[in-house]
């Protein structure tokens, strides 16, 4: 008798962590079926290609690279030149981050993939700063695979990525994405 | 016992009931604030306007702060001990404790969930990368590891409790894993957490600390004191 109502006890736990292991397998379904909708609308913050970012510098015009990482995840890699300011440095900044940047032509928030990246992107639309955008390659993962320098541990330094970044935005078949 | 000794005693309850409602009111409220400070700009425009895989990644936050907060709510009621919670009027028994513990799981599992959907949803394909923890590798990935981990913890110290019948003594020491999953937990958001560090939830972690040093203050009264309550 005990032991049946022990046994219906633990069928009904296992019952409910099946449950709980199914929550991720559905959010991903979610997620995908969201993904597969067809977008009507032109996104709130740009995505640009790294194509037009490189032809924005072949140009002369002022880029600005917004690495909205944590400082060690900034200290690991990043964009040449990029500063390194995140959600939270840019409310603690306020209305003087738009001072800071001094009219740029364009404005590159990213991260890994772009989710922090575009927060900070928003954030900077809502500061009045205009020509703020994300990387359509999705983050510095795209920028790496793209075959772009980055500058940080275990890489070239500030000035040698900055020289590499010139040269691929003067001559872009010579940074190809590695094989 | 005189009737002054009684009468203060008894005021101090009260004190003390009072200051726990009000950190456990905060505690699941400041979350709450935060995540709408920092999301308020990004649900202000049609969903359609926002890259792939935003609205999931935001949900996977939310979902976060309040494992954080529920876990904390969970830490402190199994810390305080049965004499203490008698004394505070909150002596809702082990189903409440089981059905924190479910809350937390589920809230873990959704953020780990929503966050997996939300880096497949922008990449295109399934975000494998997450799906083994490496404590070793880069600042992000060690620390999303630690998560990871904490995770384990918790589950390891829910799945003893669940089978505390088999395990006879073994589980209760198995049970406190959920100290050092903790500690992961923390860890884990302040390194990586957008809004771990922001105002209302550096408030909402001091009302957590407070209330877990109250739990603990608690227990090493009534532990110390047996007559007491």
């Amino acid at each position: 008798m005990m032991q049946g109502a022990r046994r219906e006890r633990n069928s009904r736990k296992a019952w409910l962590l099946s449950l709980m292991a199914v929550i991720p397998i559905l959010a991903v379904a979610a997620g995908l079926s969201v993904m597969a909708e067809r977008r009507s609308e032109p996104l709130i913050v740009p995505a640009v290609s790294a194509d037009t970012v490189l032809s924005y510098i072949r140009e002369g015009r002022k880029v600005i690279f917004i690495d909205s990482r944590e400082s060690a995840e900034f200290a690991e890699s990043h964009i040449p030149g990029a500063i390194n300011v995140s959600l939270r440095d840019l409310q603690e900044l306020g209305p003087r981050a738009k001072q800071l940047l001094q009219d740029p032509d364009l404005v590159v928030a990213y991260c890994l993939k772009d989710f922090r990246g575009y927060e900070v992107a928003r954030a900077l639309q809502n500061l009045e700063v205009r020509d703020a955008a994300t990387l359509s390659e999705q983050g510095i993962n795209g920028w790496k695979k793209r075959g772009l320098p980055i500058d940080g541990a275990g890489s070239s330094d500030d000035k040698d990525a900055a020289r590499k970044l010139q040269a691929c935005a003067e001559s872009p078949q010579s940074c190809k994405a590695p094989a | 016992m005189n009737t002054r000794t009684a009468v203060s005693g008894a005021s101090a309850e009260i004190g003390v009931t009072a200051i726990v409602r009000v950190l456990v009111v905060l505690v699941l409220t400041l979350p709450g604030v935060q995540w709408l400070a920092t999301s308020q700009t990004i649900w202000a425009v049609s969903l359609d306007q926002l890259p792939e895989g935003q609205i999931l990644y935001l949900l996977s936050k939310l979902a976060a702060l309040y494992a954080i907060a529920v876990f904390t709510l969970q830490l402190a009621f199994g810390i305080s001990g049965a004499r203490a919670r008698l004394m505070l009027g909150i002596d809702l028994g082990l189903k409440f404790h089981r059905a924190l513990g479910f809350s937390v799981l589920f809230l873990l599992l959704a953020h780990a969930g929503l966050f997996v959907a939300a880096v497949s949803v922008r990449a295109g394909h399934f975000a494998t990368q997450y799906a083994l923890p490496d404590l070793f590798g880069s600042y992000y990935v060690s620390r999303i590891a630690l998560g990871w981990w904490a995770g384990v913890g918790i589950l390891l110290a829910m799945a003893v409790a669940l089978c505390r019948a088999q395990l006879k003594r073994i589980w209760r020491v198995a049970h406190w894993l959920s100290l050092p999953a903790a500690a992961a937990v923390v860890v884990h958001s302040l390194s990586i957490g957008t809004e771990s560090r922001m105002p209302f939830m550096l408030m909402a972690y001091l009302c957590m600390g407070a209330l877990l040093f109250l739990a603990s203050y608690l227990r090493f009264q009534f532990s110390a004191n047996p007559k007491n309550g």
